[in-house]
């Protein structure tokens, strides 16, 4: 077996360290998945606005997000490590946050004030949108994590 | 950590510890993505992968790319479950030593 000295065990670990800091850095998050997951939690707001199959919309949702998926795996060469407990509370905040707006699209809709359901559309746009960013983020500090 | 400390040869080749070490660290990696982090040849990295692949520690899957013209196809490596726990035991065993203990037999 080998026979590693103190300095030379660390010198190893350092560089583990490293290379993980190395690739944490190649995983950005790019505008387009931002705004891609920003566009799904909008449509879905915006939904009671217009008399549509709300079905359809919740379906080409979840292409989207499949599709916006697999290019963002194959743009950046990594397949973003299990979640943690840290994403899924970003993902579970935001679907709340965003299923709250929806009540209120409803709510707008059913006292014919479809304008304003602009409002609560923006927001959950930004929700979307800062929920890609938070996720990837969380993402790359448990890439740079050492186990 | 909870992995028991032990060391392992084939794992402890600088490369392939290094290659383990950004796999463990994700779900997986295209191969492009490890040559270029550990700046190392294709060569290089095919031969460390194929000894990893036998090992049982890591697998290779090629996949169709849809973004790519020429039909080249990439190649996702991923450590197994074994691999997970080899590479957990290595780093403990190293952690070990840098910690001041004796190297773990």
């Amino acid at each position: 077996m080998s026979r590693l000295s103190v300095m030379e065990s660390k010198d190893v670990l350092r560089e583990l360290d490293a290379d993980r800091a190395a690739l944490a850095a190649r995983v950005r998050t790019p505008w387009w998945l931002a705004a891609g997951f920003g566009l799904i939690a909008a449509c879905f707001v915006v939904s009671p606005a217009f008399d549509g199959n709300r079905t359809g919309v919740i379906i080409a949702s979840v292409v989207l997000a499949v599709a916006m998926i697999a290019v963002y795996r194959r743009s950046t060469g990594v397949k973003l490590p299990g979640l943690g407990v840290i994403p899924w509370v970003v993902i579970l905040s935001a679907t709340a946050s965003v299923l709250l707006l929806f009540s209120f699209s409803l709510g707008l809709a059913s006292l014919d004030l479809h304008g304003w359901i602009a409002i609560p559309t923006v927001a959950a746009f930004a929700i979307g949108a800062g929920m890609t960013v938070l996720f990837t983020a969380a993402a790359r500090r448990r890439m740079r994590r050492v186990r | 950590m909870s992995a028991e400390p032990r060391f392992d040869e084939t794992v402890h080749a600088p490369v392939r510890l290094r290659i383990c070490g950004l796999l463990r660290a994700v779900d997986g990696l295209d191969f492009a993505v490890i040559r270029d982090t550990l700046a190392i040849s294709d060569a290089t990295l095919s031969k460390h992968l194929k000894v990893l692949a036998d090992a049982g520690l890591v697998t290779v899957a090629k996949a169709a790319s849809a973004t790519r013209a020429d039909a080249r196809r990439v190649t996702w490596v991923a450590l197994t479950a074994h691999g997970r726990q080899v590479f957990d035991s290595h780093v403990a065993a190293l952690r070990s030593i840098a910690a001041g203990a004796s190297a773990p037999a």
